[in-house]
């Protein structure tokens, strides 16, 4: 059914339009109604085996949340949404359906008891503006103007419940505020141990062993050189099918190495978390109420009323896909929906638009788009998985991963992941590069997505006579690799400072 | 006290409530509501739902956590554009 819209009254609709900014990225305001709707804008997720000393047995998932902020971007910088549900969704029985479904609901309080932090002013005590009065450390929050904390849940048939602090017990837990300043929160070092006071081992429902959550402010993780790709990939040919080298596919910054973007991290036992067989699917989601009333007497507490049914408005799984794949008038309609309704978008992944665009935009320099469909190869590394690698018995769109397969070390990781497992299109794991470990095997920050993307549509997993291009190394020339993360959970690194 | 913008309804992008009974709720007969133009993608429905009700309806009895959200592309839903209605949810 096609979603439709009331009329928006024009004050409501200058506000929409006041929240708009101007690009898009890895799915960063990928569909038209997300673009109005920051805060649960979904912008990357991850999901790997655990790569950090001694975590072999975990794997974690990160759902990277509101896209392009502006370190400096205060007074308020970037909450979460209290009236908001984020999920992390796990399908471990290969039927497109969430089993696991870990739940994230935010509260933002001020201090003083609501009444937020003061000063003297002439003999009154004022409310002052801003969300810190002085400076704030791991030691000392009580600079702290507004605090947010969340909760946490595990639904699941027969185990769901709250996700606990394994040290005292408590069913909230702290979000660090954002990296305001280096005035405020200290050097990029003392506002990581401040954020790092913020990470918690867990105690997970019907689980013996622990995990780990981490929900903060983090630079951005994805790379990508975003206005000439948008800009109808407004570069040389020589520069877009010539990334055959490291340096090749580093000659251009990223467009987002100036922002930061709020993770969700969680670190989870494959114990607990995988069924019967090796293989995970997950995706993530944000939901809103289905009504909005806004307050025409607004407060802190109460700027709107909110209730009816959750309504999902938006979903992430594989990064470009509602991007670069879903057509514009059904990228809203992806968002709506679930991965076990996926039958209805089949025909963008079978028969997709974007190679036949890149050969009309470069087809003078000799490049051609795949001429076999439908496209089983698209099907496989989005859909379906790779039968014998991770491969789940379900169609649908949402990352895989073989968690018996080990994870590979930072440093040893190769940013075309998993892709370079394959020669045209056959499956070589002894293969000069192959890294079992990376996407479309799950998605580590490191794997250069936009580059496995590009090859991989233009028909690297097809033998030659389906593909020509299928052997160019298509890049968008902005590295992405391991070593611009940590090596330890949760792995995406200090955010940047506003001032300094 | 003007009531100009005492409520403005946000409707959310609304997904296909295939499992959730539709709204049960009709019109009074009294009421003076003018349809809002047809979207041209969706069949004109038969009688108006005043807005109100039908908010109502989706404040009082779906929120909870197993609700799915009601369609709107198959209904008519009229808007009187009398936001007062809503004051008693503050």
């Amino acid at each position: 059914m096609h979603p439709s819209f009331f009329r928006l009254t024009p004050l409501l609709a200058a506000a929409l339009l006041a929240a708009g900014g101007a690009a898009q990225a890895s799915s960063h305001r990928e569909a038209p109604f997300i673009a109005t709707a920051p805060k649960v804008d979904a912008t990357d997720f991850y999901m790997f085996r655990s790569y950090e000393d001694g975590r072999a047995d975990y794997v974690t998932l990160i759902a990277n949340y509101q896209p392009f902020q502006e370190p400096y971007g205060g007074p308020n910088f970037f909450a979460m949404d209290p009236e908001a549900i984020y999920e992390i969704h796990i399908d471990n029985n290969g039927d497109a359906k969430e089993d696991l479904s870990f739940r994230f609901r935010f509260d933002s309080k001020l201090a003083n008891d609501g009444k937020g932090l003061a000063v003297d002013a002439g003999g009154k005590q004022t409310a002052v503006p801003l969300i810190n009065i002085g400076p704030i450390s791991a030691n000392d929050m009580s600079n702290q103007n507004m605090t947010e904390t969340y909760t946490l849940q595990l639904r699941a048939q027969g185990k769901g419940g709250d996700v606990t602090n394994q040290k005292d017990g408590s069913k909230v837990f702290k979000k660090p505020g954002d990296f305001i300043g280096t005035k405020s929160l200290g050097a990029p070092e003392q506002y990581e141990a401040y954020a790092r006071a913020h990470l918690y081992e867990v105690k997970l429902p019907g689980c013996d062993a622990t995990g780990r959550v981490f929900v903060g402010q983090r630079k951005e993780s994805f790379a990508v050189n975003l206005g000439v790709t948008f800009d109808l990939v407004n570069a040389p040919a020589s520069v877009v099918a010539g990334g055959s080298t490291r340096e090749a596919r580093s000659l251009v910054p990223s467009s987002l190495d100036e922002n930061n973007v709020t993770s969700l991290a969680l670190e989870l036992p494959v114990s607990c978390i995988k069924g019967s067989g090796d293989v995970i699917g997950a995706w993530t989601s944000a939901s809103v109420r289905q009504v909005r009333i806004l307050n025409p007497r607004s407060s802190f507490e109460l700027p709107s009323f909110e209730g009816g049914a959750w309504t999902q408005i938006s979903r992430l799984s594989n990064p470009l896909v509602n991007e670069l794949v879903i057509g514009l008038k059904d990228k809203d309609r992806f968002n709506n929906s679930q991965p076990k309704d996926d039958a209805q978008f089949a025909d963008y992944v079978t028969n997709p638009s974007l190679p036949e665009l890149l050969e009309v935009l470069f087809g003078s320099a000799g490049v051609v788009a795949p001429n076999v469909f439908p496209r089983a190869d698209l099907v496989a590394a989005f859909l379906t998985g790779v039968k014998d690698v991770n491969a789940n018995g379900s169609t649908a769109e949402m990352q895989r991963l073989n968690t018996a397969l080990p994870a590979t070390a930072k440093g040893k990781q190769n940013s075309l992941g998993a892709a370079a497992c394959f020669v045209e299109g056959v499956l070589k794991l002894d293969n000069d590069g192959c890294d079992p470990a990376g996407f479309p095997n799950g998605r580590r920050p490191g794997d250069d997505v936009v580059d496995i993307a590009l090859r991989v549509s233009m028909g690297y997993l097809l033998p030659k006579a389906s593909a020509p291009a299928g052997q160019v190394a298509f890049t968008d020339a902005t590295l992405q690799e391991d070593s611009q993360f940590d090596a330890v959970f949760p792995y995406l690194t200090t955010p940047l400072p506003g001032a300094q | 006290m003007r009531i100009f913008f005492s409520a403005l309804i946000v409707l959310a992008l609304v997904a296909c409530g295939d499992d959730e009974q539709t709204l049960p709720v009709e019109p009074p007969a009294d009421a003076a509501v003018t349809p809002p133009a047809p979207d041209a993608s969706a069949p004109v429905q038969s009688a108006p739902i005043p807005l109100q009700l039908w908010v109502d309806d989706l404040l009082d009895h779906h929120t909870n956590d197993d609700s799915a959200p009601d369609t709107v592309d198959d209904k008519n839903i009229a808007d009187d554009e009398d936001s007062s209605h809503f004051q008693d949810r503050f």
